[in-house]
């Protein structure tokens, strides 16, 4: 560019057309400076400008020029002038070279040393091999290397051992490939110390792509990795203290909570307990003021209380009476079946001796009862009993009942403590049993005080020892006939009019009654003065005075002619009754037996007709009729034997009980009823079971009942086909101590409606019957202490069942 | 008595069913010692299987268990086999008596009967 000494463009070439992006008509004739100069360096270039007017050429500087797009070159100038003819300066040259990109570089170069040099992070330059070309001053202060001690060695100088060798070839692998790597290195300074710093290496490359170098920026974390190792060690130390602090907790927690389970325990324990003393007081508050007539509510009302708090289903107060366990008051939930109100104590030996002796029973299943209970178990089986509590009732030592709790619809278990607690309930129990118990003698006592106000209605006297009567009441009248003034003048008129057949009787009566004074009493007949026969029932009881002194008999007497007469009535009715059974029944045999007597009979005649024969033939045939006479011989015995159980049957035996073979006794039966049977075309069978003990019973009459049983099956049978008609007669032994025999038929059946009166005196459905048969049966197998019932058969046809008390002393 | 020879026929039995083993001997032993030929059998079954077609008569008690007398009348007269029928009987029984009559029996005899009886009524039957 050429500029006059006023500054103003007179030429403006190519190349600063381009630089400034002006055209040159655009910038002719104006002042240089005010077109193309920074501010900052006006005076820089002006003052250069001044010396060239001034003559002092050439000069040099560099400034930068705006260009037309706002932007800045750097420019380097070479400055010099043209003169006039005067020497006078006329133009200035300056000739410009475009240095912006060579400006840059080298300032930025300039910094980036600088950076380097005055920065906080330590740089290690190497060459490609490895071998430090530079460190920075930070390196020196971080290392404790001086530049001069690091240069041309490797990094090596400063490794701590720390990392693994596959950790440097990792490093190396990745740099040699070009990339760059970041990192943690521990290192070692020069006086041993190690330190920790985040590395960046990069490696550089020149134009053609070949590493050069590398440079690695490094900082030093060494206390970062303290504060690091520092945080770590407290992170652990708290998780450490935390884990110890939860575990205690943990600890005190379990220690808590089992300890508020061991009070919940004891607390529950003790409201139990509370609950059971209350009931116990309450109930035995409720049994402090016991009225006659309130007992039994009272003690139902106490067990039912027991009950719902034992949680049991079913509860009794039981006696022990006679051989029987009685259940005196009893209560059962809904849907459980009720205790029975008698067991048989043989049912229960086990149970009933360990509450004889004081001892409890409880079990929470029937298999818990000891093997010497196997009895007791079944029959807690079949009284639907699975868990019980039994406690004895004992008086003076001496066991009177028990009190019993019984689960029925399953097995449980008793808490221990609360059947513990029970004791006190015995006691209480036991104690209003034993009230009770005065109380109902007490009632008996007033029954009797009652029924001796009634006596007074009665005949009464008093008959001193010497004889005489001391006392007659007026009541004798209206029974003998005579007033009581004819007994006071004649002592002796009761024995006179004593009917005769009577007279001896009642004679050793007194004679006793005065010899050995005591409570006596007899039944005799009086002959009244109008003919009348009347039954005394007589009671004589000895008076005495306070030091026992016998002052004679005092008598009451009852006109008992009308009970005594509806006695005998019913006695001679019975008895006339079970003979008329006995003649049809014998009837019946008489039957059957002159068929059974006419088979021997044939066979006789025959074989002697055969036999005269035979002697007849020429020759005789001897053998014959020997053999023809040794079978008249048999049939001769068959036919007595038939005779013989005819008149056994017949015979009034002795009525005395003796062993029986109940089978034997079945055998002989069915032989006798034998033609009987076939007449009807009855099929029987008899399903002995054997061995069967002996039974204690009257020979004749258990034949009779059976001989009734199995004529009514053949009877019930004759309305169906001949070859239905089926009888069994079957005999077992029933527990404990009983023989049954059972005899069924495959007739028809009992009618319901029949079922219910057929044990009926004249009772029948059959057009000839008595309706005798088997009411005298079953009074026959009752009178000997067994049962007789009926049933239908599933299948068909009905079953008589009888059972009767096996002998005690088995069969030897 | 011995029927080995093929060609004679058969000579006529005298068949006794009863269930009384002392009056089957007896019986036996009575028409033996008429000169007859007997077979005697404890059952009507027996002597359905054994003998129910051969030639002769049948004395036939009316009372057994399980198959009576009128029972095998009844029978033998279902499979066409008409052998004559003497029947024994220890009852009177009339309505038993008259169904054997109707049954087509031969004589009716009550037991105890005398061996004339029994012998003339075999003979009739056979």
């Amino acid at each position: 560019v050429v500029v006059d000494t006023q500054g103003r463009i007179v030429r403006f070439n190519q190349a600063c057309e381009q630089v400034s992006g002006y055209r040159f008509e655009e910038v002719a004739g104006k002042v240089c400076w005010d077109l193309f100069l920074v501010p900052e360096e006006l005076e820089m270039v002006q003052g250069i400008f001044a010396k060239l007017v001034a003559g002092e050429f050439p000069t040099y500087c560099e400034n930068y020029w705006r260009t037309r797009d706002n932007g800045r070159r750097r420019i380097m100038w070479s400055n010099t002038v043209l003169l006039d003819e005067n020497k006078r300066v006329q133009y200035v040259i300056a000739t410009g070279v475009d240095v912006t990109q060579a400006h840059t570089a080298e300032s930025r170069l300039r910094v980036l040393t600088r950076a380097m040099e005055a920065g906080p992070s330590s740089v290690v330059i190497t060459d490609a091999q490895g071998t430090i070309t530079y460190v920075n001053p930070a390196f020196a202060r971080l290392t404790g290397y001086a530049p001069e001690e690091v240069i041309q060695k490797t990094p090596r100088l400063w490794k701590s051992g720390k990392h693994p060798a596959e950790f440097y070839a990792a490093l190396w692998q990745t740099l040699v490939q070009g990339r760059e790597w970041r990192g943690e290195f521990c290192n070692k300074k020069k006086n041993g110390e190690l330190f920790w710093v985040y590395s960046t290496i990069s490696p550089i490359k020149d134009e053609g792509g070949k590493i050069t170098h590398f440079v690695a920026v490094v900082v030093d974390i060494t206390e970062r990795k303290h504060y690091e190792q520092a945080l770590e060690q407290s992170r652990q130390e708290l998780e450490h203290k935390v884990a110890e602090r939860t575990s205690d907790l943990e600890t005190t927690v379990q220690n808590l909570l089992q300890e508020v389970d061991a009070r919940r325990r004891v607390e529950n324990e003790i409201q139990h307990l509370l609950q059971c003393e209350r009931l116990v007081t309450e109930i035995s508050t409720d049994f402090t003021h016991l009225e006659a007539g309130c007992f039994e509510t009272r003690v139902r009302e106490g067990i039912r209380r027991l009950m719902v708090f034992l949680k049991a289903e079913r509860a009794s107060l039981s006696e022990f009476v006679g051989q029987n366990i009685c259940a005196t008051v009893s209560c059962h939930e809904d849907g459980i079946p009720p205790t029975p109100p008698r067991i048989p104590g043989t049912e229960l030996p086990w149970s009933r001796a360990q509450l004889r002796v004081g001892k409890r029973i409880v079990f929470s299943k029937i298999d818990d009862l000891p093997g010497e209970a196997a009895w007791d178990r079944e029959t807690y089986r079949k009284l639907g009993t699975q868990a019980l509590i039994a406690l004895p009732l004992v008086v003076s030592g001496k066991t009177i009942g028990a009190l019993v709790f019984v689960n029925a619809s399953g097995a449980r278990n008793w808490p221990a403590e609360t059947v513990q607690r029970l004791r006190l309930v015995e006691d209480l129990f036991a104690g209003v049993l034993m009230q009770w118990r005065s109380e109902k003698a007490l009632t008996g006592a007033e029954r009797r005080y009652h029924a001796v106000a009634d006596f007074m209605q009665d005949w009464e006297y008093w008959e001193s020892p010497e004889g005489a009567l001391l006392f007659c009441s007026p009541a004798c009248e209206r029974i003998t006939g005579c007033p009581p003034q004819q007994f006071l003048a004649d002592p002796k008129l009761l024995h006179k009019i004593v009917l005769q057949e009577d007279a001896r009787l009642w004679a050793e009566f007194h004679r006793e009654a005065f010899a050995q004074p005591q409570e006596r009493s007899l039944q005799f007949r009086i002959r009244r003065p109008d003919g009348a026969i009347r039954w005394i029932e007589h009671h004589s009881r000895p008076v005495t005075d306070e030091k026992g002194t016998f002052l004679g008999l005092r008598a009451s007497n009852r006109d008992h002619t009308d009970v005594k007469q509806a006695e005998l009535e019913s006695q001679r009715l019975h008895e006339e009754l079970a003979r008329v059974a006995r003649m049809t029944m014998a009837d019946h045999l008489a039957a059957s037996l002159a068929h059974e007597l006419r088979q021997p009979l044939a066979a006789i005649l025959s074989n002697a007709e055969a036999a005269q024969q035979f002697l007849e033939s020429q020759p005789p045939e001897h053998q014959e009729v020997r053999e023809a006479l040794q079978d008249i011989v048999q049939n001769d015995d068959r036919a007595s034997q038939i005779i013989r159980r005819l008149r056994g049957f017949y015979r009034r035996a002795s009525q005395e009980r003796a062993p029986l073979d109940l089978n034997k006794l079945i055998d002989e039966t069915l032989s006798l009823l034998r033609s009987e049977l076939i007449l009807c075309q009855v099929s029987w069978q008899h399903n002995a079971s054997s061995p069967l003990p002996l039974v204690f019973g009257d020979r004749v009459e258990i034949q009779q009942v059976l001989m009734n049983l199995i004529l009514n099956a053949r009877d019930a049978m004759l309305s169906s086909p001949p070859d239905t008609r089926y009888l069994v007669v079957g005999t077992a032994l029933q527990r404990p101590n009983h023989a049954r025999v059972s005899v069924s038929d495959s007739g028809t059946g009992i009618d319901p409606a029949t079922a219910e009166h057929m044990f009926e005196p004249f009772f029948t459905t059959k057009e000839s019957g008595m309706g005798m048969g088997l009411p005298i049966c079953r009074s026959i197998i009752e009178a000997h202490d067994g049962r007789l019932w009926a049933a239908n058969h599933p299948n068909r046809g009905a079953i008589f069942h009888f059972t009767i008390p096996v002998c005690k002393v088995s069969n030897p | 008595m011995n029927s080995a020879l093929p060609l004679s026929p058969a000579p006529p039995t005298v068949f006794v069913v009863d269930d009384d083993e002392q009056v089957r001997r007896a019986l036996d032993r009575l028409l033996r010692s008429a000169g007859l030929a007997v077979r005697v059998f404890h059952s009507a079954p027996a002597f359905l299987e054994q003998a129910a077609d051969q030639p002769g008569c049948l004395i036939l008690d009316m009372k057994m268990p399980k198959v009576s007398g009128l029972d095998l009348q009844a029978i033998l007269a279902d499979h066409g086999l008409h052998m004559p029928v003497i029947f024994l009987t220890g009852h009177s029984d009339v309505p038993a008596t008259v169904r054997a009559m109707k049954g087509g029996a031969i004589d009716f005899l009550t037991k105890r009967f005398r061996a004339k009886d029994l012998l003339a009524a075999v003979h009739a039957a056979l």
